[in-house]
């Protein structure tokens, strides 16, 4: 399969603070990529980096295979962004940021973008920036559709959004991705936005990629395990188990091990232990589970 | 965009010029001294020259023998100077030198010429008044027109109707061609106030470098050649007017030299002073017996007297100009300078002056400050941090702070 | 794409370049107003022998107009690129990143001159009825610095915006008050005449210096 977004040895510090060393990770054609990972490990830095505005101390990332702080025009065409916060030229009504935009990409398609606008309850010369936050979005949103590039990278796109205008962005998303092929990197800073919307989760931990496997496999294999013990009861260090918390006689952990191999495994720590509850979850929840509360 | 990077070379050079702009600036506004030399004036009396000086809240008159004066001394030694006073306390001597003196007289000889480069590098409107000399009239009146000078002579244009008078201009011109004027002027002198006591015109330099005395007589063109001689290269003169009626200006040459055009023939006579009309002040103080110039440079003054009658030299004062410590010290850390202004010059434009080399060594001090600092910057000075500041001194210091180079 | 940027930049600008057209010919109207006052109160050919002989300078209170110009509509311009962070939308567009900046600055220089030399030819016309061609030459060697002003200072507004470093902007900021500064060194009429060509190197390497604020802004510099 070929690699849309390829990042390479990616190293970056902050004045001495060191963000991340030797991150690696490739994004797949035709597949929906999420980017997770709590404050400071380094979302922010890995989206600027993609969207070229900021240099790696480091390292290199390459989309569709062209270093991405110096894109050619060609490959920008193919690209599209959406920058945290809808950020669109505000000045521009509908039409105006339509005609604009349409002369920079040969492959313009207006009819998405007017069927997306045509779902706003929006007055005719209506300016972008008197517009809610919410029909920003689907603004924002319709042009991309509108350039119809092969690779989107968005970042944040649930900032200030309506639970109805997150859900209508998501479900608009997936199908146009599905439907037309294309790859698409999102971050949000609200997993639960994602979990219908992402085929392969990437989350960063401070300084490396904890995880980068397919939705559907997190959510069927990630596990959180309960199990009573007594209060000296503590956990070895043990790469199979995530986040072990004990409190009140009741201990718990996550893992990608099944019930049974939980158990054997808790077992070979604590032969009194007998029985363990275990319970699907969903992604938020395995978010925490894999990064801790803290 | 990588090609761009380069263009921060661009900013060190704008920064340092910067620095060379604003720190001497700044050092000239703390430390700045004006330098002043005693009021020099030579005696028609004892025939030295005389000093005042103000010390220590206390006037002190001394001539160049170390002689001291009263107040009442210094008047009779310089009558020329003090006539008024004397004149009022009724001890103006009758005769001075075998000649006989009055109030009248000497306020007609004693007349002030002053220069400086300034006159000389101004933007000025090439537009001329031209006075009728001979109205009959005690004042001078506007007339009504100016003059240009063109190709082919003269264009007077009403400023009323911003429009030429034909008829005036060809009659004029006419009178200049005859003469064998060559326009357009490579300078034109004369004094555009109504407030002298005659009119003389105006002296054109034309573009075959002949001069010509310009003026109106009796609404008449009156034009006649003046015969400048061989060596003498005309480049600036200021019209006098003065009321002894003995020369029509000076005329500086381009060798520096200063020439004053009698009445007498248009006669050239050398002014034996020495002074370099790029940068040094002319002050001049005439009275019957002596002229008083003194020529002030960026060393120092040096007073001339000069007799009156045949500009022979008689005496010189020379005065060091006190080394200003301030400025003395500013050579060690102010390698180079970049000026906009000069009080030489009215122009706008750049102006770079540097220190002798051998101050340049103590950039070197400059390079270990930047390397001792190390620990502060948390970073090594880089190699061209160390070049600029090698170079440039404190400017190139100065920019690797700011710019963390 | 030249078009769309265009239209683009005259969207968001078209009204302050209106006011700043506007302002101009209130400028103009205002100096001639006065002027013919002053004519009517010294007469005309007082007025022209303080003029040419006492370096009096008619139109004084034109030095701002290009000034003041070029730092609004630069200011207009830049700041919400900066603040609404849309810049990265424009370096984005299917352009080299330099070619999209010279688009933005070409359009409102364009515009701007045009601004400015509509004003500096009828103040030259406006005059040319009052004065002789000496005069003139004198008008127009005195003001063309000042218009040379406006264009650098709004080029230099671009350079201080687009830095993405504060500490490095208010360095940008300095030398931009510097470089404003050597137009403003002297009111001796025609001050300036023998050295138009330093005042027009000014602008051409306040130009040079946008690009760098916009290398530094791709390069995402953090710490010097």
């Amino acid at each position: 399969m070929q690699s849309v977004i390829e990042c390479k040895n990616l190293t970056h510090y902050y004045g001495n603070r060191c963000i991340y060393e030797n991150l690696n990770f490739t994004v797949q054609k035709g597949r929906i990529t999420g980017l997770l990972g709590k404050n400071g490990t380094g979302k922010t830095t890995t989206i600027n980096i993609m969207n070229g505005y900021l240099k790696p101390r480091s390292g290199n990332c390459y989309l569709l295979g062209e270093p991405s702080h110096s894109l050619s025009p060609a490959t920008k065409s193919k690209i599209g962004l959406l920058i945290e916060g809808h950020v669109q030229y505000s000045f521009f009504n509908i039409e105006q940021i339509e005609k604009f935009y349409s002369s920079f990409f040969p492959g313009w398609k207006r009819e998405p973008y007017y069927e997306l606008m045509s779902k706003l309850k929006i007055a005719p010369g209506q300016k972008i920036s008197k517009m809610s936050c919410g029909q920003r979005s689907q603004v924002a949103l319709g042009l991309i559709l509108a350039q119809d590039p092969e690779l989107l990278i968005l970042d944040d796109f649930s900032m200030g959004l309506d639970p109805g205008y997150r859900k209508l962005f998501a479900d608009y998303l997936r199908e146009y991705a599905k439907e037309e092929k294309k790859s698409i990197f999102i971050t949000s800073h609200i997993i639960q936005d994602l979990e219908h919307l992402v085929d392969d989760c990437l989350i960063l931990d401070y300084g490396t990629v904890m995880l980068h496997k397919p939705t559907e496999e997190i959510l069927n294999s990630f596990k959180r395990y309960r199990f009573k013990v007594n209060n000296n009861f503590t956990m070895p260090d043990n790469d199979q188990f995530y986040n072990t918390e004990v409190t009140k006689g009741m201990a718990e952990t996550y893992s990608f091990l099944n019930k049974e191999e939980a158990l054997n495994q808790i077992k070979t720590y604590n032969p009194e232990i007998s029985e363990i509850q275990g319970n699907k979850l969903t992604l938020e929840e395995a978010f925490i589970g894999l990064t801790g509360k803290y | 965009m990588k090609q761009f990077k380069h263009i921060n070379k661009v900013i060190l050079v704008i920064m340092i010029l910067g620095l060379s702009w604003l720190l001497p600036q700044i050092w000239h506004l703390i430390t700045d001294k004006a330098t002043r030399y005693p009021f020099t004036y030579f005696s028609s009396v004892n025939h030295t020259f005389c000093t005042l000086e103000y010390e220590k809240e206390e006037f002190i008159r001394k001539d160049a023998h170390g002689n001291t004066y009263t107040e009442e001394q210094w008047d009779s030694i310089l009558p020329m100077f003090s006539f008024r006073q004397l004149a009022t306390d009724g001890l103006l001597p009758d005769t001075l030198n075998g000649i006989a003196l009055s109030v009248k007289d000497i306020r007609k000889t004693n007349y002030y010429f002053r220069y400086k480069p300034n006159e000389l590098f101004s933007p000025s409107i090439p537009l001329y008044p031209l006075f009728e000399s001979m109205s009959g009239r005690v004042d001078l009146e506007m007339p009504g027109d100016v003059f240009r000078v063109t190709k082919d002579g003269v264009e007077f244009i009403n400023p009323k109707t911003n429009k030429i008078n034909f008829t005036k201009s060809l009659k004029y011109s006419k009178s200049l061609l005859d003469k064998g004027f060559g326009g357009p002027a490579k300078w034109v002198a004369g004094s555009p106030t109504t407030r002298k006591s005659y009119d003389e015109g105006y002296f054109i330099l034309d573009q075959n470098s002949r001069l010509f005395h310009f003026k109106r007589v009796n609404d008449k063109p009156f034009v006649k050649e003046i015969k400048i001689p061989e060596n003498i290269d005309p480049i600036f003169m200021k019209t006098t007017e003065y009321g002894d009626k003995r020369f029509y200006g000076f005329v500086i040459s381009s060798d520096s030299k200063l020439y004053v055009i009698s009445c007498n023939k248009y006669k050239f006579i050398n002014i034996p002073i020495r002074f370099d009309y790029k940068n040094d002040n002319i002050m001049l103080m005439a009275n019957l017996f002596y002229w008083n110039m003194g020529i002030t440079t960026d060393s120092g003054k040096v007073c001339y007297a000069i007799n009156t009658n045949d500009f022979s030299l008689v005496d010189t004062l020379k005065y060091h100009k006190e080394p200003n410590k301030m400025a003395e010290a500013s050579k060690y850390f102010l390698p180079f300078s970049l000026k906009f202004k000069s009080y030489k010059s009215n122009y706008i434009k750049p102006r770079f002056s540097a220190v002798p080399l051998k101050y340049m060594l103590v950039n070197l001090f400059f390079v270990i400050l930047l390397v001792l600092l190390k620990p502060i910057r948390k970073q090594k000075p880089t190699p061209l941090a160390i070049i600029i500041t090698l170079i440039t001194g404190i400017y190139g210091l100065t920019t690797t702070l700011l710019l963390k180079l | 794409m030249k078009k769309a940027f265009f239209y683009k930049e005259w969207i968001k600008t078209r009204w302050f370049l209106l006011a700043i057209l506007i302002g101009g010919i209130l400028v103009e109207i205002y100096l001639f107003l006065k002027l013919g006052r002053s004519f009517r109160y010294a007469g005309h050919e007082h007025l022209w022998d303080v003029i040419v002989n006492r370096n009096q300078f008619m139109f004084h209170t034109l030095k701002y107009f290009p000034i003041l110009a070029g730092l609004l509509i630069g200011v207009v311009q830049m700041i919400p690129e900066i603040v609404e962070k849309r810049l990265k939308l424009s370096l984005h567009l299917p352009l080299y990143e330099s070619k999209s900046i010279t688009l933005m600055v070409g359009y409102i220089l364009i515009i701007l001159i045009s601004i400015f030399i509509i004003s500096f030819i009828t103040l030259i016309l406006g005059a040319a009825i009052y004065f002789p061609l000496e005069i003139i030459k004198s008008i127009a060697i005195t003001v063309l610095p000042w218009y040379l002003c406006g264009i650098t200072a709004y080029l230099l507004v671009v350079f201080c915006c687009l830095e993405p470093l504060w500490r490095r902007r208010i360095i940008n900021i300095l030398i931009s008050v510097c470089f404003l500064g050597t137009y403003f060194l002297s009111s001796v009429p025609g001050a300036y005449s023998k050295n138009i060509l330093t005042m027009m190197i000014i602008p051409a390497i306040s130009f040079l210096l946008i690009y760098l604020s916009v290398f530094r802004f791709k390069t995402g510099v953090q710490t010097n």
